[in-house]
């Protein structure tokens, strides 16, 4: 079944299935915190990080996402993101689901950005099952052209 | 006395013909430039359907087809977001093509197959033939 996939692959399907049981899906709704701490672990969702002189910006790969639920907060240098993102109905029995390869649980996770951001000029978009995130840097943290006089 | 019948598993993975990421086997459709990934699936059932849901972030209604040929189902979505300025301080995933197969053991009504896309999410749904819907059966149970 997994021929062409490289060992890496097959460690991480079994992470992910792992995460999957402990998620709740095959136990009681009694943890989701842990299937929480385990999408904070594995870095959910994948995030690049792109910088120009005056602005970072996020994209977060997050298919499926509960769009209510997208939570992104900003303090100081760090940039939180947080959200639900379902699973399959949770009427169908286990002997009905033939393949459970996705990744779903309640995610957070917080980045550290290089400098300060413009907490109130942050902008987020959601589209395509990509967040992108635009966080224009803070006046102190930019960089500045001092103007010589040449006398 | 009611006893269901039902269908045994109705998909599998057509193996042979997912292209190896690494393009050593890559099918025609993947010769292309561009980087290839399989996409994570999910796939149940109910009493009427097959469901399909796979993960294809970063790709548009335009950028996705899907087909049912010589009862192989194949997914195919293509990505073109465009590049964002700047300079890169970390990366975690690059854009990526999607494609994946999948052998279909038993029969579905092909004109009523419906796909939709929805924040990178892909949900096909086969509705199952007729005769292979679960049927209930009545049994005369002998005093």
């Amino acid at each position: 079944m997994y021929g062409a996939r490289s060992i890496f692959e097959e460690m991480d399907q079994l992470r992910q299935d792992l995460s999957e049981f402990l998620s709740g899906r095959a136990l009681s709704p009694a943890l989701p915190s842990l299937g929480t701490m385990l999408a904070e672990g594995r870095g959910f969702p994948r995030v690049n990080v792109f910088e120009t002189s005056d602005r970072y910006t996020v994209e977060a790969l997050a298919p499926g996402l509960d769009p209510e639920s997208i939570h992104v907060g900003v303090a100081g240098n760090q940039l939180t993101l947080s959200g639900t993102k379902p699973g399959l109905p949770e009427n169908i029995e286990p002997e009905k689901c033939h393949r459970v390869e996705r990744r779903t649980a309640k995610f957070q996770r917080t980045l550290t950005l290089p400098g300060e951001v413009e907490r109130d000029a942050v902008r987020a978009d959601y589209q395509d099952g990509v967040l992108s995130i635009d966080l224009p840097k803070a006046a102190h943290a930019r960089p500045r052209t001092i103007q010589v006089q040449v006398g | 006395m009611a006893v269901m019948t039902e269908s045994l598993p109705v998909a599998a993975e057509a193996t042979d013909r997912n292209p190896d990421v690494t393009g050593r086997r890559a099918t025609p459709a993947t010769r292309e430039e561009g980087r290839w990934a399989v996409p994570a699936v999910d796939i149940y059932e109910d009493d009427d359907q097959l469901v399909l849901v796979a993960e294809v972030p970063g790709s548009r209604k335009d950028d996705v087809d899907v087909r049912l040929d010589g009862g192989v189902l194949t997914l195919e979505a293509r990505t073109s977001r465009p590049a964002v300025e700047g300079q890169a301080l970390w990366t975690e995933f690059r854009p990526t093509h999607y494609h994946r197969s999948f052998e279909l053991i038993e029969d579905v009504d092909v004109e009523r197959i419906t796909a939709d896309l929805r924040h990178g999410v892909l949900t096909v749904r086969l509705p199952k033939a007729e005769r292979l819907k679960a049927r209930k059966v009545d049994v005369q149970v002998a005093p």
